[in-house]
């Protein structure tokens, strides 16, 4: 009886890769596509701004394409076999069931994952508002109390002490001035 | 040069000199262990504070910041995964697994001592040979700094292990990003989508905030809470088998800095990929690279320290300056009504030779101040990640605001953390990616003025011996490991069943392995990635270095 060569990555990721080959392949001929704008070689032989990006998107096209195609074979190969597809399946439960030292699943993980991601896009849309240290405070105390489950006081201490390490270097000690923000604008009169 | 030394002490080791000493390493390792404030900035900003001082006083202290900047970048690259700058991002490689098993301390420690004997190596080399090194220097032209950025590339995708058509292709994509901007052939903007902030091109330190800083966090948070590295007090200590080991890398690394420290614009994040590069190709322990090697640790510091300090030889002899920092300080130079060249050792002894001592004595203080302080800055692993992490992703957002003053750094940061969230996941090496950003616009501008000199071919390549002597180095190092790998297996035969099949993963429920025909579900690429992952950590919970490891350490400690 011969062991199973167990794929080193799971379908899902086998699948990521080919969508990366597949970005790689297309930021490619999209250089190739483009690169003549700036004139590639000049009349008299002197490399021109396109050489490069021609160049480096025929290697893209060409070593992204090459990739993207074997990726996509190990994908199909992994749909038609049954018994891979099964142990990949095992795999993926078990992963999912793996718990952190709190007790959460992978799928609890990804979910804080994707909160912290959506809450870091909307705390750095809010500086133009609330100022980059307001806004930066409020993430940080979001994500250790909420995300994390951190006491609130806890959180709003360190989250404040941090901000106010922050201020005092970038601020007070090089002189570096961070947006205030319409709020701080308005508070502090910016 | 005796005289001249002993001069360079006395000026060095008055009070107020000492005192700017040490103050210029202390404020270089603060601004150092904030992400995105790097020795160029540091210099840069606090350059006005030395105007009213006496220049040798000024440059004592900016050059302190110089390499305290380097240390405190040091830190952060083996505590939070975080590189201060550009020449500190190898120190990732292997220093934050060490932290991750616990061994914080002896990374930081040996990057302290490392640094410190390349220092007094380069430094007596820089007292001996800095005006035969600056002839040699100035024969580099296009066509050498051409082959030299190619050995770079080449050596970096050597980074890549079995894993080397995706090195490439990321190399490729780093310099296809390095198109982004102007031009530095024709001065056209390209690919800059009608965005002012684009014109300087894709900015390089908020790129490598977001992709090792931020990019990092996402992982850990997909990975899991792990329980705060607690270890052990001689496990942050150097053992006698820590020093022994990395002996041979900080000497290697620090001749290796110094050489491509000379090269005007070659810089300090060259010389420290290649002697990491160098290192993963000689050592004994090869094998350990990736996963906590301390020589993954030594002979990077050692090198990016060496080259810090050869930096100063175009600096000084030909007032060509070797990197960013430098060019900065030769701006300093010329405020302070100093002109850098060749007569500048013989016009203005007290002041070389006393800024030349005194990276000794910065050096020294250096690594009094932080030898001691290693094993507790390591002690800030101890702090739970939930709180760890929001401050990790604060400082970077205001370093990297600070870079420009402008909210777009902040965003590339954003961007590039996901991106490289997504290319950890996907185990794709990011190194060869930085590497394309750095050495794009450089091979660019070489590859023009090579062409410009050929007359519009490369057939000059061959009437440059240094040029000819450094490709055929890069191809056979390129080219090497396959041949070697491909001779080696010639000589065993066909490959035999056990080693072309991988245990299964147990089931959840813990059922026997399950059983197949080898070929039919894992065609060879697959094969070579299960090959390739020897060379760098798996990424994924279920069999992940990183927090497998924290995860066993913890475990062996609670």
């Amino acid at each position: 009886m011969t062991q199973l060569r167990i794929p080193p990555i799971a379908k899902e990721e086998t699948f990521g890769q080919a969508i990366l080959f597949a970005v790689v392949t297309g930021v490619g001929v999209f250089l190739m596509a483009t690169a003549g704008q700036y004139t590639v070689i000049s009349d008299d032989g002197e490399l021109g701004g396109g050489f490069l990006p021609l160049a480096a998107g025929i290697v893209l096209a060409l070593l992204g394409g090459t990739q993207f195609v074997a990726a996509a074979v190990r994908v199909g190969r992994l749909a038609r076999d049954g018994q891979a597809l099964e142990v990949a399946e095992a795999r993926r439960r078990s992963e999912a069931a793996e718990l952190d030292i709190f007790g959460r699943t992978t799928a609890q993980r990804m979910g804080q994952l994707g909160t912290v991601v959506l809450a870091i896009i909307v705390s750095v849309a809010l500086v133009p508002l609330l100022g980059l240290l307001l806004s930066l405070l409020l993430l940080s105390l979001f994500i250790s109390a909420a995300v994390e489950r951190r006491g609130w006081w806890a959180s709003l201490l360190v989250s404040a002490a941090s901000v106010g390490l922050v201020y005092l270097i970038f601020d007070v000690l090089l002189a570096l001035p961070l947006p205030g923000g319409l709020l701080g604008d308005a508070v502090f009169g910016g | 040069m005796l005289d001249n030394l002993l001069v360079g002490f006395e000026t060095a080791l008055t009070p107020e000199n000492l005192l700017f000493c040490f103050l210029g390493v202390l404020l270089g390792t603060v601004i150092g262990l904030l992400p995105g404030l790097g020795s160029t900035t540091g210099v840069a900003l606090l350059l006005p504070l030395t105007l009213a001082m006496e220049p040798v006083t000024a440059l004592i202290m900016l050059a302190g910041i110089y390499y305290g900047a380097q240390y405190g970048g040091t830190i952060t690259s083996v505590l939070i995964s975080t590189p201060g700058e550009a020449a500190s991002i190898t120190t990732t490689f292997d220093g934050y697994p060490m932290a991750q098993k616990g061994r914080a301390g002896a990374a930081l420690a040996i990057a302290a001592i490392g640094s410190f004997i390349a220092a007094i190596i380069s430094l007596a080399l820089l007292m001996t040979l800095a005006p035969p090194l600056a002839r040699i220097a100035v024969q580099f032209g296009p066509v050498e700094m051409l082959a030299v950025v190619l050995l770079g590339l080449l050596t970096i995708v050597a980074f890549s292990g079995t894993q080397k058509m995706l090195g490439v292709t990321m190399a490729a994509l780093g310099i296809a990003l390095a198109t982004v901007g102007l031009s530095s052939t024709s001065g056209a903007a390209r690919y800059t989508f009608g965005s002012v902030n684009l014109l300087s091109g894709v900015p390089l330190v908020e790129m490598m905030i977001g992709l090792f800083a931020v990019g990092e966090v996402l992982y850990q948070i997909r990975n899991g809470a792990a329980r705060p590295i607690r270890a052990r007090f001689r496990d942050l200590m150097l053992t006698r088998d820590d020093l022994k080991r990395s002996g041979a890398p900080i000497l290697r690394g620090s001749f290796l800095g110094f050489i491509f420290g000379t090269l005007p614009g070659a810089g300090t994040t060259l010389a420290s990929f290649m002697a990491y590069a160098a290192e993963k190709k000689v050592s004994k322990n090869r094998d350990e690279f990736g996963r906590g090697a301390i020589e993954g640790v030594a002979a990077p510091e050692s090198a990016n320290n060496a080259a810090a300090n050869a930096n100063f030889i175009p600096t000084l002899t030909l007032g060509i300056p070797g990197g960013a920092t430098t060019a900065i300080l030769l701006g300093a130079f010329t405020l302070y009504g100093i002109q850098p060249g060749p007569l500048l050792f013989e016009q203005q002894p007290v002041l070389t030779w006393g800024l030349l001592a005194s990276f000794f004595v910065g050096n020294v203080m250096l690594l009094v101040l932080n030898l001691p302080l290693a094993p507790v800055f390591a002690q800030l692993l101890r702090v739970p990640y939930g709180y760890m992490y929001p401050t990790i992703l604060l400082t970077c957002f205001v370093g990297a605001y600070s870079m420009t003053n402008t909210m777009f750094s902040v965003w590339v940061v954003v961007v590039f953390g996901i991106i490289g969230y997504l290319l950890k996941t996907l185990d794709v090496p990011l190194a060869p990616l930085v590497m394309g950003l750095v050495l794009g616009p450089l091979l660019e501008k070489s590859l023009a003025q090579t062409m410009s000199l050929g007359e519009g071919s490369f057939a000059i390549v061959f009437q440059k011996p240094i040029a000819l002597g450094i490709f055929v180095l890069a191809a056979v190092l390129f080219v090497a490991p396959s041949a070697t790998g491909l001779l080696r297996r010639r000589r065993r035969g066909p490959v035999t069943a056990p080693r072309a099949s991988v245990p299964a993963t147990p089931a959840p429920d813990g059922e026997a392995t399950a059983s197949a025909s080898g070929t039919a579900v894992a065609p060879p690429p697959a094969h070579e990635q299960a090959d390739s992952r020897q060379d760098s950590p798996p990424h994924h919970p279920a069999v992940t270095a990183p927090t497998g490891a924290l995860s066993d350490v913890s475990d062996r400690r609670n």
